[in-house]
């Protein structure tokens, strides 16, 4: 393997990792304050349409990206709505936007573009030359030079891991957050507004996973397809759960299940093992989360109240 | 309720007239139906919003869903209808069992698939086929004898599969915690990878054949039999019902079905209460999720053993989703499963004739992902509908006649 295949190997594994990433952090800021949301992967398939939509008729990523994070509010907003404002059962709400997004999506693929299966090809988004980040000193690096030339997504991922941690524990509000996650009744004894702060969480966590959806459509590839986000959602909770329920737990898993998207090439090229099944390398983020839940792999612990609605004036 | 006897039986078929759930009375019937409405409203605004005649799409949705008989073409959409409806009945049985035992059996999905790869396999395998063929022909005019043998074989031998995948989720949940929930999804993925990446791309597939072309095609005898014979409709929705009573008699009849629901009305608060009576009930839901997964891969098989004949490359996921959506919408209860099976197949069946008027067939999703919407927003729906209710009453008597009779 010469140095420009080990960089493009591991570029491309950057690729896969992103979505997955947002996924997994919209997972852990929603869940840190209580609220589990399976219906993450119906949230990035709204933003990959919606971010497809705002570059191709903007003609410019960004507003792609405006979109994919303004679709993903306006969705979370309707889960919260459902969950927290009526202590609707939460997976049920997942799988009712799950659902919607499937028929949805595909309707309004339809209704645009006239197309079926796939969108209209972008000419500018963040995958594209020019739109890429250029740091041209690192390129002969092994390993590093990877870096050299990435999508402006990849570093949004890191940037985001980044911000939800500073978040999390190092401000009141994280501290809310978790509490109310934890323990929601100690945190209204201490005049917390458990309703409020759940509220943010979990709209700002579908934020996330609107960019990841829009990072699918924008960025990794330059179009929707009918299939996406092909699971990817459900990578993201799984490496959520892998990465123990923190952000950069979330990054590490996001890693090891973005190389295990591409292990298919790796082994191709390396020659390492065997020729696989893609199957058999497609299941491994799951496999690990189930051993990881287990408890044959380290143990991994849900917020205390993860799942619970929560209910003032019960005792 | 008025003490109309008519009524209370309409009721008892839903469940409802056990003194145990008075509380939650009538509503049970009327969320689900509401929710349904409010769902094709909502779908009536979509189509409208995009520039096309909602009446026309709904005419077409609904004329062809295989619901109102009349036409050349009926007799081929009823099949179709009940072709669909028996699987989506099967898997939404499965969720609904689950349910009743306060376990969210989101595993559908894989266990669906884990009994269709199962069943496509004792179908087509040489030694079952190659004797159970032999058999067919040495019967001669008896060779329905071979092909109920073979069919059953496939079924059960796809019903354990399925049922033993879902009892994993049940071990992991039960001896090490795993939530079931996500256990179930995690399972889900593997046994699709598993299966269209591995299965029915390698080892499953004829070598003569190409890549794309899915497994190979199972044995005449493992065919379900055909019942009315221009259309394509065969047995599997006779079975489903079969199925359905099943559960029915399993939940409210047996000592098993008992201890489940004992178990799913104490879920949310330890379980004391039949832990206390004596209820082994890490075993009861390892069982419970075992009959879950048995009856979605039945589901399974009847898309191998009556539709598709083999596994193909195409098949796309969605049967165990939309057994959720059948569950909650038949609010757990088997005649309600099948009512709402009914209606999903025939959403369906119609949705693919709404491409006359340029909707995509998948609008049916669109409804059943808002009906499920509406049903996780009960608590509002049911808030809202008593609020009628109330107004309603104290229009229609005044209030002293009302405190009198109270």
């Amino acid at each position: 393997m010469t140095i420009v295949q080990i960089n493009t190997t591991i570029a491309q594994m950057l690729d896969y990792t992103t979505p997955i990433l947002f996924a997994a952090l919209c997972g852990v800021l929603s869940e840190s304050s209580g609220v589990v949301n399976i219906g993450l992967d119906g949230i990035m398939r709204f933003g990959a349409f919606f971010g497809l939509l705002g570059a191709f008729m903007s003609n410019t990523p960004w507003i792609g990206l405006l979109f994919g994070i303004g679709i993903g509010c306006l969705v979370g907003a309707l889960h919260a709505f459902i969950t927290i404002k009526w202590n609707g059962d939460q997976t049920v709400s997942g799988t009712a936007i799950n659902v919607i997004a499937t028929g949805l999506m595909t309707y309004l693929l339809e209704y645009v573009f006239s197309t079926t299966g796939y969108s209209p090809q972008l000419q500018n988004y963040f995958g594209a030359q020019e739109y890429r980040i250029h740091l041209l000193f690192l390129e002969k690096i092994p390993v590093i030079g990877a870096f050299s030339n990435l999508s402006f997504m990849i570093w949004l991922g890191f940037i985001c891991t980044i911000l939800v941690h500073v978040l999390l524990y190092h401000t009141v509000l994280g501290l809310r957050i978790r509490t109310c996650g934890e323990n929601p009744r100690a945190a209204t004894t201490l005049g917390i507004n458990v309703f409020r702060v759940r509220w943010f969480a979990v709209v700002a966590g579908a934020a996330l996973a609107g960019i990841g959806g829009a990072a699918l459509s924008i960025s990794s590839f330059s179009g929707f397809s009918d299939s996406m986000p092909n699971g990817v959602g459900f990578i993201g909770l799984a490496a959520m759960i892998f990465g123990k329920w923190t952000p950069f737990g979330a990054l590490g898993a996001a890693l090891l299940f973005g190389t295990g998207q591409i292990a298919q090439s790796i082994i191709a090229v390396t020659g390492i093992a065997p020729k696989l099944a893609p199957g058999l390398t497609l299941i491994l983020p799951y496999v690990l989360t189930l051993a990881v839940l287990a408890g044959f792999v380290g143990k991994s612990v849900a917020p205390a109240a993860d799942g619970l609605p929560y209910y003032k004036e019960q005792r | 309720m008025s003490e109309n006897s008519g009524t209370n039986k309409f009721l008892r078929i839903f469940g409802i007239d056990n003194q145990g759930r008075k509380r939650r009375d009538p509503l049970n019937v009327w969320v689900p139906l509401i929710s349904i409405g409010l769902a094709l409203v909502v779908g009536m605004i979509v189509i409208a919003v995009s520039g096309r005649n909602p009446f026309r799409a709904y005419a077409l949705l609904f004329g062809d869903s295989g619901l109102i008989p009349g036409g050349s073409a009926w007799p081929r959409e009823f099949a179709e209808l009940l072709i669909k409806s028996a699987m989506y009945i099967a898997t939404g049985l499965a969720v609904a069992l689950a349910f009743k035992g306060g376990l969210f059996n989101i595993g559908a999905e894989g266990q669906f698939w884990v009994g269709a790869i199962v069943a496509t396999f004792f179908g087509y395998w040489s030694p079952v086929a190659g004797a159970f063929g032999t058999m067919a022909t040495a019967l001669g005019s008896m060779a329905w004898i071979a092909q109920l043998l073979h069919g059953a074989i496939c079924i059960i031998l796809g019903m354990f599969a399925g049922g033993a995948w879902a009892a994993f989720a049940g071990f992991l949940y039960v001896k090490r915690g795993v939530n079931i929930v996500i256990g179930t999804i995690m399972l889900n993925w593997i046994a699709w990878f598993l299966i269209t990446n591995w299965l029915v791309t390698g080892p499953m597939t004829p070598p003569t054949q190409t890549f794309t072309s899915g497994t190979y095609y199972v044995a005449d005898t493992a065919k379900l039999f055909r019942i009315m014979m221009p259309t394509r409709l065969n047995t599997s929705i006779i079975l489903v019902l079969l199925a359905a009573y099943a559960t029915w008699f399993l939940l409210y009849k047996t000592t098993i079905g008992y201890e489940i629901r004992a178990i799913g009305h104490t879920a949310n608060i330890g379980m004391e209460a039949p832990k206390a009576q004596g209820i082994n009930v890490n075993r009861r839901i390892v069982q419970m999720m075992f009959f879950s997964g048995c009856l979605a891969a039945l589901g399974g098989c009847f898309f191998i053993l009556g539709m598709q004949y083999q596994f193909p490359n195409t098949a796309t996921m969605g049967y165990g989703w939309t057994g959720i959506g059948v569950a909650l919408i038949g609010q757990s209860e088997p005649i309600g499963v099948v009512l709402a099976g009914l209606f999903i197949g025939a959403l369906r069946t119609g949705a693919t004739s709404m491409q006359v008027a340029n909707i995509p067939k998948t609008f049916s999703n669109i409804i059943e992902g808002l009906a499920v919407g509406f049903i996780a927003l009960q608590v509002a729906v049911r808030y809202y509908l008593v609020k009628y209710l109330q107004r309603r009453r104290a229009h229609a008597d005044p209030p002293a006649e009302q405190e009198a009779a109270a």
